[in-house]
């Protein structure tokens, strides 16, 4: 017995059962209108059983959880669900979008192209509109609470579908030991054979299926490197074997996961999709493809007594004879567009019963909430001209088949190469161009013993690829599958109407509303390729990608073109096959773990002295530390200042630190920076810019030499992986000769920097036995020292102009050391600094930051520092590139300070100068790339490149912003202490 | 006033064993670690290695050696971690039988974490955020691997024998370790799919 459970559709309570799907749970509760159409909101509903389905998709869930565009026919029903029809007001019943039904005549194809283009500045109180029409469904406005996984999976073989072909699949690649796994987007496997009806007859063929599934499905289980998932799509293939698939799952707290598979090997068994016929009106409810009415009658739904089949092929014929077996008193009548069959199927509904019109198509339906009735007309079957009226059949029901889509959207995705098949106008796979194979009806076999067949053939030879041998499994004789013949299948693409085709309207794209008129108007308008029409007339470019609707478009280009369906080819398949959610394509990555989140081993405290951080790469660093309710640019005046009068304390531990060992340490140096270091003595650090093959800087630091064969180099915070890898590459590629190991120290050490006037004094109280002046410490020199027992390393060095000490403790006591300076240099009035008083005080002093000042294309010669470039040494990484003559010219754009007129002004980063004051545009000479206030001065002062700035220190420029023009003073990029006293004062 | 020790991971004190869903973690934080980079073919600086450390430098790629002393790490064909799990000198014995010349010794203690991590479900967990085949590539019980962890660098290292309930200690940088670890347990919520 199943559970009963209840739903909530449009707000009112249903009833379902646990397991089924939300559209069988709606038939069976006699619901049929499910929305209302895109474009004409004509009333819809449900065509399908799978994820092919246009036409009934809803809202579901409501508030934070909700989800627009969501097929009933994927929703597997759980107690409470509750989903919304889209696309109407007030309801789903009585919805006032329909006078576009009514005023169709003037939506044709290309309506919004057409109609919106002029005049031209209307197009904002159209778009007002358009955007309000546009789109179907909602997206929330709350965050979601729900929680999405990522997992990632290994096997030797992906299956991708769970019918008989691919069940049987696994079977064989289960028996040879490898680790297989089969996904399945229904909830139950079986695939075709779950439309079929269950009975108890031995003598029927259905039943024969149906035991083979059964036997094939029980021997899985004796599998433990066979794993099965349900409810799961694989929405994507792409490169080197790699799929995604999204899980859905019932529980309450995580609601998808996304499946990222690497295979050995993929086996697509991904089945097909039944078409419809194009005719006019053949959009109402109670209009089904005709193997989903099936699947409903078969799960005991109620769908009426009086049933029609229009179709063009044999396999149409087990809906009939489904029907009739189900209820005898059924009236089943078959309308077939052909001229005869001679096929088992059709043989055995004449047996039984059922009334078959040949040469017959239906011109017309009837039923505005659900289909009454239809209209036949018989045709020539040769001109395909309506020769006499039949007359109108009464019907609850009517199915419609115009044969099958293998569905090869994976395999295209995957680059495969189609081939187009004539007889049944099916595209299959033809050359694969992963390591893949398409068994079953996505590969165009559809006959069951052909099936078998066809997978123990691939799959055997799929195996040999592993050096596995397996037996057959012989279900083909066992299970007595018979035979069956199909005779073949006739296309008409456009069903001929007894009406003016302009007023007829047979849709091709139910989701958008494509009508075949509209792909005919797009013909006539000049559109050609398959590619232009789709995007004129939009056809299957809604949410389900044309899955219904692609071949029957393309057919009826051809049958107006007489151009052939596989000159025209196909549009492209892309991802995903099915919509993706936002949440399960974020997966755990939302809020705090949206991205990595480096921190330094002071963090803690930087949190619970209030800072506000700044993100530096992955980094999180102290931008700033507001006290008593200071803004941003109170709190960095406040910071600077005290740095330059007391003690400022940077917590600098971000930034990179390699530890080069070796006998050639020296020379690889030389080679890495523009100036010299043979001769930088032990115990003495150095300033270095790096340049890329280009000549541009690409990094800047201080390197100290600790031994002979050892220093340490400091690299920016942001550059310091890539430093480390060129280092590394260069080493390995280009220098084997030298003798040099690189190792990262960024954290093995914390960097606390003591500055100003008093630093040396707070140094002193930290480390009471050791000699902080100028003569035994000067400025650019490194000590090691030990600061309560604990070795540290100690640098003098600054990037603020004050004397500076910079400790490198190691990390793991370097929030105590952090803590300890405070509490000794209270006296001093010792303040942290963030990042942004950082760059004032560096700015004061000139100073740049590599990616500040620098973009890529500034030389050191641009930044006004040809001293740093080693005129004798034999070579370094760029230099060839420093003497071309773009990189020597004058006119370059080189460093200078730049001061407003208007002291109080801080000019924006990045503003544009100018040398003459014009109407736009004005020729451009640089940009200021640098812009503070600095309350040491009690000015403002910017960096700036600007062309032949050098030679234009003292000139006027102006920097021309919207509200007014700003003049501007080049000067030394220098403000502060232009002789570096501060530094050992 | 002596300096304070503090390991990396906020929300799991020292040496402290947590429970999340049925997977233990915890973290090692104070244990000494040695980065070692030598010429492999430099039989003299192998030997010495070898002769000090007490057992043999790996060669295989992604494989591990220990004692009671040492676990000696594959990083690169020329480079190891080695953690030193009791000799108080052995850096400085490294150091000064090697020197710098032809070989790099390097104190890393610091730069680095370990989260120790167990459970029979670990594999599935790490793999929510993990491309690697842990299965195929931890398959040998002297198996490491270094991978990333989303889009952190770690080194992951087996410790449990065939029989035993899988054990791995992930190596992280330490500013990144708070990141990782909040993440993993993050993902402990769900493993029954």
């Amino acid at each position: 017995m199943r559970k009963k459970i209840s739903f909530n559709f449009d707000g009112k309570k249903y009833s379902g059962y646990e397991g089924e799907s939300l559209a069988e749970a709606l038939i069976r509760n006699g619901k049929f209108v499910i929305g209302r159409s895109f474009k004409y909101h004509r009333p819809r509903g449900i065509i399908s059983s799978g994820s092919e389905e246009p036409n009934a998709i809803v809202q579901l869930e409501t508030g934070s959880k909700t989800e627009p565009n969501v097929k009933v026919t994927e929703i597997i029903l759980y107690d409470g669900l509750s989903a919304k029809t889209q696309n109407n007001w007030p309801s789903v019943n009585f919805d006032i979008g329909t006078i576009n039904d009514i005023l169709a005549p003037f939506f044709p194809a290309g309506f919004y192209y057409k109609t919106f283009m002029w005049p031209n500045k209307f197009w904002k109180k159209y778009e007002y509109f358009i955007r309000r029409a546009a789109g179907l469904g909602k997206s929330p406005k709350e965050d979601d609470p729900d929680k999405y996984e990522h997992f990632h999976y290994h096997c030797d073989v992906l299956i991708v579908g769970g019918g008989i072909s691919g069940i049987y699949s696994a079977e064989l690649a289960a028996k040879a030991n490898l680790k297989v796994l089969l996904i399945e987007q229904k909830n139950i496997l079986g695939g075709e054979i779950n439309n079929d009806r269950t009975s108890n007859n031995e003598k029927e063929k259905t039943n024969a299926q149906n035991n083979l599934f059964k036997e094939i499905y029980s021997n899985l289980a004796k599998y433990p490197n066979l794993k099965i998932v349900t409810n799961t799509t694989v929405f994507a293939y792409m490169h080197h074997n790699y799929l995604l698939a999204s899980q859905k799952l019932k529980k309450q707290n995580v609601r998808q996961i996304i499946w990222k598979i690497r295979a050995k090997k993929v086996v697509l068994a991904t089945g097909s999709i039944e078409r419809p016929l194009v005719f006019h009106n053949n959009d109402r409810p109670g209009i089904m493809l005709s193997h989903s009415a099936r699947y409903y009658l078969n799960r005991n739904l109620n769908l009426g007594k009086n049933v029609v089949l229009f179709t063009n092929n044999d396999y149409a014929y087990k809906a009939a004879i489904d029907f009739k077996i189900a209820n005898e008193s059924s009236t089943v009548s078959v309308i077939d567009v052909r001229n005869n069959s001679k096929g088992d199927l059709v043989k055995e509904a004449k047996s039984i019963g059922i009334n078959i019109l040949f040469n017959h198509i239906i011109t017309n339906t009837w039923g505005r909430k659900k289909i009454k009735s239809v209209l036949v007309h018989k045709i020539n079957n040769v001109t395909n001209e309506i020769i006499d009226k039949h007359g109108k059949i009464k019907c609850d029901i009517l199915c419609v088949s115009g044969g099958w889509t293998p569905t090869i959207h994976l395999f295209s995705q995957s680059k495969g190469k189609l081939i187009y098949r004539d007889s049944d106008a099916t595209f299959i796979p033809h050359k694969s161009f992963q390591d893949e194979v398409s068994v079953g009806s996505c590969n165009g076999t559809f006959a069951l013993d052909e099936i078998l067949e066809e997978t123990y053939f691939k799959i055997s030879d799929l195996l040999l690829g592993f050096q596995k041998n397996i037996e057959k499994i012989n279900y083909v004789n066992e299970s007595k599958i018979e035979k069956i013949f199909y005779d073949k299948i006739k296309h008409l693409w456009i069903t001929p109407s007894n009406i003016n085709f302009g007023k007829t309207k047979m849709f091709v794209d139910f989701q958008n509303d494509v009508t075949a008129k509209d792909i005919k108007l797009a013909l006539k308008e000049g559109y050609k390729s398959i590619e232009h029409v789709k995007r004129y007339t939009t056809t299957g470019m809604a949410t389900d990608q044309g899955k219904t609707s692609n071949i029957n478009a393309l057919g009826i280009i051809s049958s107006l073109t007489n151009i052939s369906i596989h000159k025209l080819g196909t549009t492209t398949f892309r991802l995903p096959y099915t919509p993706i959610t936002f949440g399960a394509l974020a997966g755990r990555h939302v809020k705090e773990f949206f991205d990595v989140e480096r921190t330094t081993p002071i963090n803690e405290w930087h949190v619970k002295n209030g800072a506000k951080f700044e993100d530096v790469g992955q980094w999180k660093r102290a931008w700033y530390y507001p006290i008593n309710g200071e803004d941003m640019y109170q709190a960095v005046n406040r910071e600077v200042k005290a740095t330059r009068d007391g003690i400022g304390i940077l917590d600098a531990s971000t930034l990179g630190k390699i530890d080069i060992k070796g006998r050639d340490a020296s020379e690889f140096l030389n080679r890495v920076y523009t100036n010299s270091w043979s001769k930088l003595a032990i115990g003495k650090c150095r300033y270095g810019i790096m340049l890329g093959d280009d000549g541009m800087v690409i990094d800047d630091g201080v390197t100290s030499r600790l031994d002979e064969n050892h220093y340490v180099m400091t690299t920016t915070t942001g550059n310091a992986a890539s430093v480390m890898g060129k280092l590394e590459d260069w080493l390995q590629t280009e220098w084997p000769e030298l003798k040099v190991y690189l190792t990262s120290i960024t954290e093995q050490f914390a960097t606390i920097s003591i500055n100003g006037p008093h630093s040396s004094k707070l140094m002193n109280k930290l480390c009471s036995n050791f000699d902080f002046s100028n003569e035994n410490f000067p400025h650019m020199s490194l000590k090691k020292i030990k600061i309560n027992e604990i070795d540290c390393r100690v640098m003098r060095i600054s990037f603020t102009g004050e004397k500076c000490f910079e400790i490198n403790v190691p990390s793991s006591y370097a929030k105590s050391l952090w803590t300890k300076c405070f509490e000794l240099g209270r006296e001093f009035n010792i303040t942290p600094y963030g990042t942004e008083a950082m760059h004032v005080l560096r700015a004061e002093k000139g100073f740049v930051i590599v990616g500040q000042e620098t973009d890529g294309s500034v030389t050191p010669i641009d930044l006004d520092m040809s001293w740093i470039v080693s005129k004798k040494k034999y070579d370094f990484i760029g230099k060839r590139a420093l003497y071309r003559s773009d990189t020597v010219r004058e006119d370059r754009k080189q460093l200078v300070g730049v001061l407003t007129k208007n002291p109080n002004l801080v000019l924006e980063e990045g503003a544009q100068l100018v040398e003459k004051v014009s109407k736009p545009p004005m020729e451009m000479v640089g940009h200021i790339t640098s812009s503070y206030f600095s309350p040491n001065l009690g000015r403002s002062i910017a960096l700036a490149l600007v062309k032949e700035g050098l030679k234009k220190k003292g000139k006027t420029i102006y920097a021309p912003m919207p509200n007014e023009t700003v003049e501007v003073t080049i000067g030394d990029p220098v403000f502060i202490d232009p002789n570096n006293e501060r530094l050992s004062a | 006033m002596n300096l304070i020790r503090e390991n990396c991971i906020e929300n799991l004190k020292d040496s402290q064993i947590q429970d999340h869903f049925g997977i233990k973690f915890q973290e090692v934080s104070f244990i000494n670690k040695i980065n070692l980079r030598i010429d492999p073919n430099n039989n003299l600086h192998t030997s010495t290695c070898e002769k000090i450390l007490g057992a043999i430098l790996p060669t295989k790629p992604n494989t591990f050696t220990e004692n009671e002393k040492v676990k000696i790490i594959w990083l690169s064909p020329d480079e190891w971690i080695i953690v030193n799990k009791k000799e108080k000198n052995l850096l400085q014995d490294l150091e000064n039988e090697l020197g710098n010349k032809d070989a790099s010794v390097t104190d890393i203690s610091e730069n680095k974490t370990i989260i120790k991590i167990s459970g029979n479900k670990i594999y599935k967990l790490l793999s929510k955020f993990l491309v690697l085949d842990l299965e195929k590539n931890l398959s040998n019980e002297s198996a490491c691997a270094q991978t990333l962890f989303v889009k952190v660098p770690i080194l992951l290292v087996r410790n449990n024998n065939e029989k035993e309930i899988p054990e791995l200690d992930i190596f992280v940088n330490r500013s990144q370790s708070n990141y990782v670890y909040n993440l993993i347990v993050d993902g402990t919520q769900n493993l029954d799919f």
